[in-house]
């Protein structure tokens, strides 16, 4: 018996299709009569401000020079080299194949130079009449009034992109297969394009060029890719396959790296400083980020933060106990930002790549096969290695670094030079106005008090005008700032005799702790205070002999000298 | 010596002309221009630079591209060619109109097979339409 087919389900069947296709007929000629509700999108749009978001944290620009520009700002410092007046022409590229703002990139390297030494101080005075803008429109107005004062510069930058050859040489590969069920095809191609840049120092005295002061180097940038495309088929199913892979290192980056060597090499020939010790840092690698970021991505976020935070006890912005914190804890987080500011990092108090590469890059060096090797630690663990000894310590870019990975902190130092050029002097004129500069090893509370030669001792910083005693490292500080529009004080010599000002530094805000010192105003003479030693012992009996950092510098008051003739009188001081 | 706070909380337009008086000898680093008469700058326009164009690393094709180039150009020597127009589908028409003659030779025109059987195949699209010229394409006209 064979079993019957029913008719009564197909009928059903299609009596709902025709149902369901009326219904969406329906709903169609709904749609096309009304107009679109944009509140029915107001949840997917809603996420458009959080989307537009880049979703990477922006980092510091640097090139493989960075760290020597440090090293030349220590250098500088260290060297009392006195403030000169720069400039630059326009950099043109002749190439026409790299828009770049190259002499902005001069200006960045030479203000990196002088955080700490105030070695250059860029004259920007431009006229052009196609760009007028505030800037520019406001210097004409002052300037004819005498309310503006144009510095004159002593030295000036020239140069230009002086060519591109580009796909010097260039390398393909292609490959295509084809059979019934399965067409391969496979392409790979690298190129290299040499970038040269000229820079030169000119005396603007003469409009001259310094002859030897010169530097024309090249960088070479290069591309690449790689592609594969699969096509087959699977029974009766088509399928299609494709991926490929590029690099193109930009222009960008490779003139910053040119910028910032050229720079170096100039103005370190001009001040006679070996900076040839600068260029020889581990940092100046071309591998130098690649290698530290293959070691950072081996670790797990734990180690990171493990490995950060013992190179934050030996650089002493942590305590010996500082490995038992976690990430999140207010204390390394601190810590975690005044390192970052130190560094010259864009501050985020996160451990990410570039705090692992500022935070290690003292503890890598060159081994006997020319690669990178890290110096007292590994990628595995943040427990300090016995290998140190087998490496010679690179020269660091600060002279205040720590000795190893794992090490006691070094003792916190401060720098304090008098900044006035002393031509064949010994001794300032009373009258005489008097310039100081501080600088710190690390990001600390300073507070700098003033002993003059008439026994009066009063406090310089903080002071109403700079009332934050903590103060980055990264940075000098000047007393008073005679590069702010509010500068706050003046100082200038009284009388005769002997004058100091000393500076105290302190990992902590302790204004509370000594109120007769620190609350008092700033700029008056202290009550029940005769000498700096008074400070001194104030300090120590409050903080102990360790819990504080005391530099001084002391200098001679004569009287005012006759003024000579008008005749006879000096040239301007040359900035140099 | 003495301090002054003449200065002190002059966060003014007022205090911003004040401090080339305030420092009544040059501070470090400063060599001031003494101006003793109205200036007049030459505002001429500065000859503008020719505008840079971006470098191209890549002067041709992405290897992801050519790595499709080469798939089709393997294809197109295979004995099965579906979907692929070479020069051996050239179609060569010729026609005089008194003194004038026109030649006309057509490689994948869209007038011209447009749509080959079993197009499908390994994945191609009816609405791709890959032609690969295996050699020199020469019109002699006579």
């Amino acid at each position: 018996m064979k079993p019957s087919i029913g008719l009564a389900p197909v009928r059903s069947r299609l009596s709902s299709l025709a149902l369901v296709l009326g219904l969406a007929g329906a709903v169609l000629l709904a749609g096309c009569a009304t107009p679109a509700d944009p509140r029915d999108d107001a949840k997917f749009q809603s996420y458009a401000s959080a989307t537009n978001r880049p979703v990477v944290r922006p980092v510091r620009s640097v090139s493989s020079f960075s760290d020597s520009l440090m090293c030349m700002d220590y250098l500088f410092r260290e060297a009392e080299i006195s403030t000169t007046l720069i400039t630059s022409k326009q950099i043109p590229d002749f190439s026409t194949r790299v828009p770049v703002a190259t002499k902005d990139m001069i200006i960045t390297a030479l203000s990196q130079m002088s955080r700490l030494s105030n070695a250059f101080r860029y004259v920007d005075y431009e006229v052009d009449i196609a760009r007028q803008d505030t800037v520019q429109n406001l210097t004409t107005i002052l300037l004819n009034n005498n309310q503006i004062q144009l510095q004159r510069p002593a030295l000036y930058f020239s140069g230009a992109i002086a060519f591109v050859d580009q796909n010097v040489i260039n390398n393909r590969f292609e490959v295509g297969t084809a059979a019934s069920r399965l067409d391969t095809g496979y392409s790979k191609n690298r190129n290299a394009t040499i970038i040269g840049l000229e820079l030169h120092i000119g005396d603007f005295r003469s409009r001259t060029l310094i002859p030897g002061l010169d530097s024309a180097n090249e960088v070479i940038i290069a591309s690449g890719g790689q592609g594969l495309d699969l096509a087959g088929r699977i029974g009766n199913y088509g399928v299609q396959f494709n991926v490929g892979r590029d690099y193109a290192q930009g222009a960008g980056a490779a003139i910053r790296t040119l910028v910032e060597l050229a720079t170096i090499e100039l103005v370190g020939k001009w001040a006679r400083v070996p900076y040839w010790q600068c260029l020889t840092l581990e940092q100046t690698h071309p591998d130098f980020q690649r290698q530290l970021r293959d070691w950072y991505d081996q670790g797990s976020p734990l180690l990171h933060n493990k490995l950060v935070q013992r190179s934050l006890i030996s650089h002493g912005y942590l305590g010996p106990n500082g490995t038992q914190l976690e990430e999140n804890s207010p204390e390394f987080r601190t810590a975690l930002g005044r390192f970052q500011a130190d560094a010259g990092m864009v501050v985020s108090g996160r451990v990410d790549f570039p705090t692992y590469e500022r935070a290690l890059r003292h503890f890598v060096s060159l081994g006997k096969d020319g690669k990178l090797v890290q110096i007292g630690w590994s990628s595995s663990s943040d427990s300090p290695l016995a290998n140190a000894a087998d490496y010679q310590r690179p020269g660091g870019t600060s002279p205040y670094g720590p000795s190893a990975y794992g090490s006691a902190a070094p003792p916190r130092k401060i720098s304090l030079q008098i900044e006035n050029v002393l031509v064949g002097r010994s001794a300032f004129e009373v009258g005489e106005q008097i310039f100081l500069s501080a600088s710190l090893s690390r990001a600390s509370y300073l507070y700098c008090f003033l002993h003059e030669a008439g026994g009066k001792v009063m406090r310089l910083l903080p002071n109403a005008t700079n009332p934050n005693a903590l103060l980055s490292a990264s940075q000098a500080i000047r007393i008073p700032d005679w590069m702010s529009p509010t500068p706050g004080f003046i100082m200038d010599a009284t009388s005769t005799g002997t004058e100091r000002a000393g500076c105290f530094a302190t990992d902590a805000d302790v204004a509370g702790k000594l109120p007769q010192l620190l609350q008092a105003p700033a700029l008056v003479p202290l009550r029940q205070t005769t000498s700096l030693e008074d400070i001194n012992k104030a300090f120590a009996g409050s903080l102990g002999a360790d819990g504080y950092t005391f530099a001084g510098v002391q200098w001679q008051v004569g009287p005012r000298r006759a003024a000579a003739p008008a005749a006879a009188a000096a040239p301007p001081a040359a900035a140099r | 010596m003495k301090t002054s706070s003449q200065v002190v909380g002059a966060a003014t337009m007022a205090a911003l002309f004040l401090v080339g008086s305030a420092w009544a000898q040059n501070a470090p680093g400063e060599d001031p221009v003494i101006l003793t008469k109205r200036i007049s700058v030459q505002m001429a326009p500065i000859g503008g630079a020719r505008p840079s164009s971006p470098l191209e690393s890549m002067n041709n094709m992405p290897a992801w591209m050519k790595a499709k180039v080469a798939r089709y150009e393997a294809k197109a020597n295979a004995d099965q060619t579906n979907g692929i127009s070479t020069d051996e589908d050239a179609t060569r028409s010729a026609s005089s109109d008194g003194f004038k003659k026109t030649c006309i030779q057509e490689v994948g025109s869209t007038t011209v097979a447009s749509a080959a059987p079993g197009a499908r195949q390994n994945g191609l699209s009816t609405n791709q339409q890959i032609v690969v010229l295996k050699g020199d394409l020469v019109n002699i006209c006579k």
